[in-house]
């Protein structure tokens, strides 16, 4: 599949939202209104397996609980499919159902909550389709019917004299009265304030490629280049890494870490290896070259199964736009030399 | 020179340095600077020209001699340690043509580990106010200045520079620049004092120049200057040195950022136009490799330093501020320069550093 810049951005803009979509009802649901402060009792897990009374393991994309006796379970979708799609339809309220039941997992010396609502959270412009999904076409139906509270809270990026992120709910209620009136009202969370206050960049799904890489080329790889010696004969300084240190490094600074009580932490280790950022499932340490992992690019332009299509045309366009100079740290190159650079590699 | 040289002790050097009358093309040159290295032993591992350095107890002094082309360049430099931690003077007495070729190459290839100073045009305006009080009795007086200004965006050279030579007060000056808005790199001044005699006819006392580099030349007065304007350029370039230091993600508690904010007094992100001439500037910064995550309706840059890796976010996302989100790895050199190029290239704003306290609006 050709590579496609403009959508390419539109992904990552989606993905970018989607984050601080998470980071913004995660913000509101800590929010202590009387004392205007963060609340950090409540706790937070992104990617928190929990187990049904069936013994099947569900992941919710976020747990939160706000109390010893109150939760809440979220479930992302930036985008409601259309409605040509029923079946994609269908699965989300499914999955949504499959947490209407006693989930085992929470913050609690028994691992069980008194009680917990249901939101699916979801682009502004999509929340109506899914409010009039459920409403209607599953009116009366099994994926239809909530014993628990279920709200539709859609979110939007708007600018008045600054950006805002504001979180609008379109459908049902929440456990706590007060918090549901406020989000029908809806809540603008200003930008800056997101930003400020942690610096995440994933959720509980795999980013677009490119998205990842930038964030190891720019960030992560020339902090590790300090200190290492620039190796003359091979012409570039090799920086070792396994896909372990590189996981935990961006789960520590632009995700969730993994901790004792169950949080499994984004960005996840299975899916940078699918992505083969570092492709070594053993967690040896390899060294990285002269360009974005010439072992790995190496592959890609070979036969690699993993990277296909429109992500593998990502990667080789990244490819041709970045380079380690000679002290090691990443610069973007104009094309021509971009070029030299992937026909080195080819 | 060689008195220089025998000096042995710093006090013995300064005073050495406040007798002394240099005759054109020499003059006393000073680079303030910030590190928290042993500058003299990383000048002599890093200097691009052979540079010896001999150690004394309370500073070190470098020597060069090496042929550049046609021209043979020789000269010492001390490092001196200055009353404010991390902050050094470099001191040479040579002509301008060693100064621009050796020293500050010198200077330049210490980057990161010297961290520069920038001052801002109003540091510009008060440091040589604060000369004007140096010398009470006497009349300081502009007698030329380097200026920029910034030209239409897309143009293809981005400034309009010229080299004045000018005889008015420091007031009347700067008013000038902030009407016709150009900023100015670097400021000569005479400093005349009234004669002794009954003719009462002024006499030049000394002269000087100050830049927004850090860089400041005397002829002669070296002691009041070295207490009035050089100690304050040390003090402005100390609390910077704070201000930018410990920025970096890995030494907070919780890998939070630390932010350093520019705001201006009237907004400077009116139109999609605005957003596009500031996303063009930031991608033509040398030495760094700018990514445009967004750029319409907000700005979100990743920007990197290409000499140590120093990364920072930058976001726009009121039309009146301009936050920077250091990274992992941001050394106090890089942000400096980052913000420098912004106050360059685009508008001095006042820097701040905004907390996340009351994340709510």
């Amino acid at each position: 599949m050709a590579y496609n810049h403009k959508k390419l951005r539109e992904e990552i803009d989606n993905y970018s939202e989607t984050v601080w979509a998470t980071v913004a009802l995660s913000h509101e649901c800590k929010w202590n209104e009387s004392t205007k402060i963060v609340d950090n009792s409540v706790q937070v897990g992104l990617g928190r397996p929990m187990t049904r009374p069936d013994k099947k393991e569900v992941t919710p994309d976020i747990v939160i609980q706000r109390r010893q006796d109150q939760g809440t379970v979220a479930e992302i979708k930036h985008t409601f499919p259309p409605s040509s799609e029923i079946e994609r339809r269908n699965e989300i309220f499914e999955q949504l159902k499959n947490y209407d039941v006693d989930l085992l997992g929470w913050w609690t010396d028994s691992k069980r909550i008194e009680n917990h609502d249901l939101v699916l959270l979801t682009h502004l412009s999509h929340a109506t389709h899914a409010v009039d999904f459920l409403t209607r076409d599953l009116a009366g139906t099994q994926n239809g019917t909530f014993i628990r509270n279920l709200a539709i809270i859609g979110y939007y990026r708007s600018e008045q004299d600054q950006l805002y992120f504001t979180l609008k709910k379109e459908y049902g209620s929440l456990l706590d009265p007060k918090l549901s009136e406020k989000l029908r009202l809806s809540v603008p969370i200003a930008v800056r304030h997101l930003i400020m206050a942690r610096q995440v960049r994933f959720y509980d799904s795999p980013p677009p490629i490119p998205y990842t890489l930038r964030l190891l080329w720019e960030q992560v790889f020339p902090d590790l280049a300090q200190g290492i010696e620039r190796d003359k004969k091979k012409g570039y300084t090799p920086i070792p890494v396994t896909v372990e240190t590189l996981t935990q490094t961006l789960q520590k600074f632009f995700g969730y870490e993994a901790d004792a009580t169950g949080n499994r932490g984004a960005a996840r280790y299975r899916r940078l290896i699918h992505h083969q950022i570092q492709d070594d499932p053993r967690g040896r340490a390899r060294t990285l070259g002269s360009s974005v992992l010439p072992p790995a690019a190496q592959k890609i332009e070979g036969k690699n199964e993993k990277i296909e299509g429109r992500d593998r045309a990502a990667v080789v366009q990244f490819l041709k736009q970045h380079r380690i100079p000679r002290g090691g740290q990443p610069k973007r190159v104009t094309s021509s030399r971009g070029g030299r650079a992937m026909r080195r590699l080819a | 020179m060689q008195d220089l040289l025998d000096s042995k002790s710093q006090t013995e050097l300064f005073d050495k340095l406040g007798h002394y009358k240099c005759q054109p093309p020499l003059q006393i040159r000073v680079v303030v600077a910030g590190s928290q290295e042993d500058l003299g032993a990383l000048a002599e591992k890093r200097s691009p020209f052979p540079f010896r350095v001999r150690e004394t107890s309370e500073f070190s002094v470098g020597q060069f001699d090496y042929e550049s082309g046609d021209i043979r360049l020789h000269g010492s430099l001390f490092f001196c340690p200055s009353p404010y931690k991390n902050i050094s003077y470099l001191i040479s007495v040579c002509s301008a043509v060693v100064w621009h070729r050796s020293i500050l190459r010198l200077v330049n290839s210490l980057y990161p580990k010297l961290v520069p100073v920038f001052f801002s045009q109003e540091e510009l305006f008060e440091l040589l106010k604060l000369t004007k009080r140096t010398f009470p009795h006497s009349e300081l007086t502009i007698i030329g200045h380097s200026r920029k200004q910034r030209l239409r965006i897309g143009s293809r050279r981005k400034y309009e520079t010229s080299r004045t030579r000018t005889e008015k007060p420091l007031e009347a000056v700067f008013a000038e620049a902030d009407e016709q808005n150009y900023w100015f790199s670097s400021v000569s001044v005479d400093i005349t004092r009234a004669a002794d005699d009954d003719k009462q006819l002024s006499h030049l006392f000394t002269s000087a120049t100050l830049s927004k580099y850090a860089n400041f030349f005397c002829t002669s007065q070296f002691d009041r200057f070295l207490h009035g304007t050089v100690n304050k350029m040390g003090e402005i370039a100390e609390h910077k040195m704070k201000f930018f230091s410990n920025r970096s993600r890995r030494l907070t508690r919780a890998f939070e950022p630390r932010p350093i904010s520019i705001t201006y007094a009237s907004p400077e992100f009116t139109s999609q136009t605005d957003t596009n001439n500031f996303v063009s500037i930031m991608r033509k910064m040398s030495d760094a490799s700018c990514s445009v995550l967004h750029d319409n309706p907000y700005i979100h840059l990743s920007v990197v330093d290409a000499n140590d890796g120093s990364a920072a976010d930058l976001w726009v996302l009121k039309n009146d501020e301009i936050l920077l989100v250091p990274q992992l790895r941001a050394s106090e050199a890089a942000l400096k320069r980052f913000v420098n190029y912004i106050f360059e290239e685009w508008r001095e704003g006042s820097v701040t550093s905004p907390t996340s306290d009351g994340i709510q609006p």
